[in-house]
């Protein structure tokens, strides 16, 4: 077993049964080092030292990767907090299946 | 496996979690690895880090900031001579620092685009240089790629003087200047842009929001390639790769199947067998040692490797040839001990899982990788494995395995072949051929009855036979006379062929006189008796060799001469061994040192 193998603990498996709140939990989690019970869909970018310009940055990626979304550039600047992201998804989800 | 495809569809979160697991279980043995960048690459850390642990040389990357590549090296003292990198990824790209070449091409000609690149890579070579002054550290140096000139200008290649062409020049130059600096490589960043696809190399969005310069989809694969460029730069390359014979270099078990039974031509699947061979021979060439581990009958093996028409690769290509009945990981000791390299240098193909198995075990230190069911697959498996990338190649690699051509005997005749063929020379041989005429009759029909060492069948054929057999137009009986410098020796061969239908005419009788034996006149007569059969429409040849008691001396003589095996046989006395030879096939030769009147 691979150094990789052994400390991936089926973090990617678990994704794939998961809700969509679930998986903007863990991306914020595992991109920004929270805490599990640090995690609230309220916190604000100014109050978490880890998320800074490329952590927001990979934040985006990773929802994007995710949910097979794109966020426009003026749109991505304006996610405060998981709240706005969460609220983004859906919308675009919701924008996807009406066409 | 299910983790490792798991990890294929992660997100970007994903990485940069494991990537902090793995930064946790420990960095000590991490080689710091600096990066300077035209663009935001340091969104490529969790992929680096994860991709270089999981090839077993594990980089802990630093990023210069945004831009600063120069600003870094050039000084006494900066961030980046703190890191004390032992290795350095320069990524100064042309999508960055000369974002608008491929639409100000027209305007500022060949000429100017030539200018401008050149400049940056005259910019590279500096920057290579100081380092250099400085460090001995491992380089890689990013080349030059347009992904926008694809779509952008399709007609791009069309014109000598274009700038995909000015680009691709300037990667050359790139290369042949990094070859006056010691470990230092141009990393193909242009390979991994075309490897994906430039269409969709970046992404608009994530480049306006931060610059990033390459899209996120594709990070992953960008990261794969440069750890595997970086590991080909620090890990010592593949020796030698050791190979089993069935159902590796031909399908089939040739202890079962023999010469005719086993897979191995111009058709599938003998012709997938065929590419794998060439593949070898390739790496041959490229200074890797090739050597066997086979459970067969040596002999058996050793013969099908030396006389199936269709083998690319002969016993003398193999620095090694380990065939015999002990296990596989016994016979890896043994050929890395004769060689002289190390386990660690030996990569280990073999079609059973089981055999790879019990290697991977008891000699973890042997590459062995998995190959597919399917023989059809071999040659791309072989193609992407990465144990034998290697850097740079110098002519000693080159010259490495003819050193180790093996059979020491065998290189020893040919050494001694050279001599022969000068002694033989020296004799001035003359040889006549004809066939059976009253003159000559007695002679033939003494030797018939007299000759036993070099005899193939020990018929004894009688008078009113050679008569009959020298009369009809399906057989003939063909004689060889031999003067050399020392005089007239005389009829020395008999030989009688005889056609048995379907375009096969049998040997009947091949002898010699033992006077003459060691000199290659044997070549010269089964040229004649070939010349004879052809004549009259015959395709085949057939040899018989019946075990008499006295004749073992011949008893590899049809093999020896290119035929193939019919039936194997000839272990008992009277038992009778067939062999076969078109006449038609390229390996007839009359022997030089004989000359024909």
């Amino acid at each position: 077993m691979s150094p990789v193998e052994a400390v991936d603990g089926g973090i990617s498996l678990q994704r794939m049964n998961t809700s969509i709140d679930d998986q903007i939990r863990s991306i914020f989690i595992n991109t920004l080092e929270l805490p599990l019970e640090n995690f609230d869909l309220n916190l604000k970018r100014d109050d978490v030292e880890s998320w800074d310009s490329i952590a927001h940055v990979s934040l985006v990626m990773s929802i994007e990767h995710v949910f097979q979304v794109k966020i426009r550039p003026q749109d991505a600047t304006q996610l405060k907090s998981p709240r706005d992201f969460q609220e983004k998804v859906r919308g675009l989800l919701a924008d996807r299946q009406d066409s | 496996m299910a983790q490792l495809d798991a990890l294929r569809c992660s997100s970007p979160a994903d990485y940069i979690q494991i990537a902090r697991r793995l930064r946790k279980s420990g960095t000590d043995c991490w080689m710091r690895l600096a990066v300077l960048a035209s663009h935001s690459i340091q969104f490529l850390d969790a992929y680096l880090v994860v991709a270089s642990n999981r090839a077993r040389f594990p980089v802990d990357p630093w990023f210069a900031p945004f831009g600063q590549i120069e600003e870094q090296v050039l000084p006494a003292i900066s961030e980046f001579w703190r890191m004390q990198p032992g290795a350095i990824w320069i990524s100064l790209r042309l999508e960055d620092v000369e974002r608008w070449l491929p639409d100000e091409y027209y305007a500022v000609g060949p000429d100017g685009a030539e200018q401008k690149i050149r400049a940056l890579r005259d910019r590279l070579v500096r920057v290579v240089r100081e380092i250099r002054m400085r460090s001995a550290s491992t380089i890689l140096v990013s080349n030059f790629a347009s992904p926008r000139l694809d779509s952008l200008d399709p007609f791009s290649a069309s014109q000598p003087r274009s700038l995909k062409h000015i680009i691709g020049a300037a990667n050359r130059e790139l290369a042949e200047a990094l070859t006056s600096f010691n470990d230092a490589w141009v990393f193909d960043y242009a390979g991994a842009v075309s490897a994906r696809g430039s269409e969709e190399w970046s992404d608009a969005c994530m480049d306006y929001v931060a610059r990033v310069g390459i899209a996120p989809k594709n990070m992953s694969a960008l990261a794969n390639r440069f750890v595997r460029c970086f590991a080909a730069t620090q890990r010592p390359a593949a020796k030698c790769v050791v190979v089993d014979l069935d159902n590796t270099l031909w399908g089939g078990e040739i202890g079962d199947d023999g010469l005719e039974g086993i897979h191995l031509g111009q058709d599938y699947p003998g012709s997938a067998y065929r590419d794998v061979q060439m593949f070898l021979k390739g790496l041959r060439s490229r200074g890797v040692l090739l050597a066997v581990s086979s459970k067969n009958e040596a002999n058996v093996a050793i013969s099908a490797i030396d006389t199936h028409p269709d083998m690319v690769l002969r016993t003398r290509d193999f620095a090694n040839l380990q065939i015999n009945r002990d296990p596989k990981p016994d016979n890896l000791v043994r050929i890395a001990r004769e060689l002289n390299i190390g386990l660690e240098s030996l990569v280990f193909i073999d079609d059973n899982p089981v055999e790879r198995a019990q290697v991977r075990i008891e000699l973890p230190m042997v590459c062995v990788p998995d190959m597919p069911i399917d023989i059809g697959e071999w040659l791309r498996t072989l193609e992407q494995l990465e144990t034998f990338d290697r850097p740079g190649m110098t002519a000693e690699d080159r010259q490495r395995a003819d050193m180790y051509t093996a059979n020491q005997e065998r290189r020893n005749l040919e050494r001694s072949a050279t001599d022969l063929d000068g002694f033989l020379s020296s004799l001035e041989m003359v040889a006549w051929v004809g066939l059976c005429d009253d003159q000559n009759f007695n002679r033939i029909h003494q030797l018939i009855q007299k000759t036993n060492q070099f005899n193939l069948t020990g018929r004894r054929f009688s008078s009113e036979e050679i008569r009959s057999l020298a009369g009809s137009a399906g057989s003939a009986v063909a004689w060889l006379r031999l003067k050399d410098r020392y005089g007239d020796q005389g009829l020395v061969c008999v030989g009688i062929v005889r056609d048995t239908g379907g375009g096969i005419w049998n040997i009947d009788c091949l002898l010699m006189s033992c006077r003459v034996i060691g000199r290659r006149v044997e070549d010269a007569f089964l040229m004649y008796l070939r010349e004879i059969v052809a004549g009259r429409g015959g395709c085949q040849l057939r040899g018989k060799y019946v075990v008499t008691g006295k004749n073992t001396l011949v008893a590899n003589l049809y093999r020896e001469h290119g035929f193939l095996p019919e039936t194997l046989g000839g272990n008992g006395s009277g038992e009778i061994g067939s062999y076969l030879r078109s006449v038609n096939d390229e390996g007839w030769a009359w022997p030089l040192a004989i000359k024909r009147e």
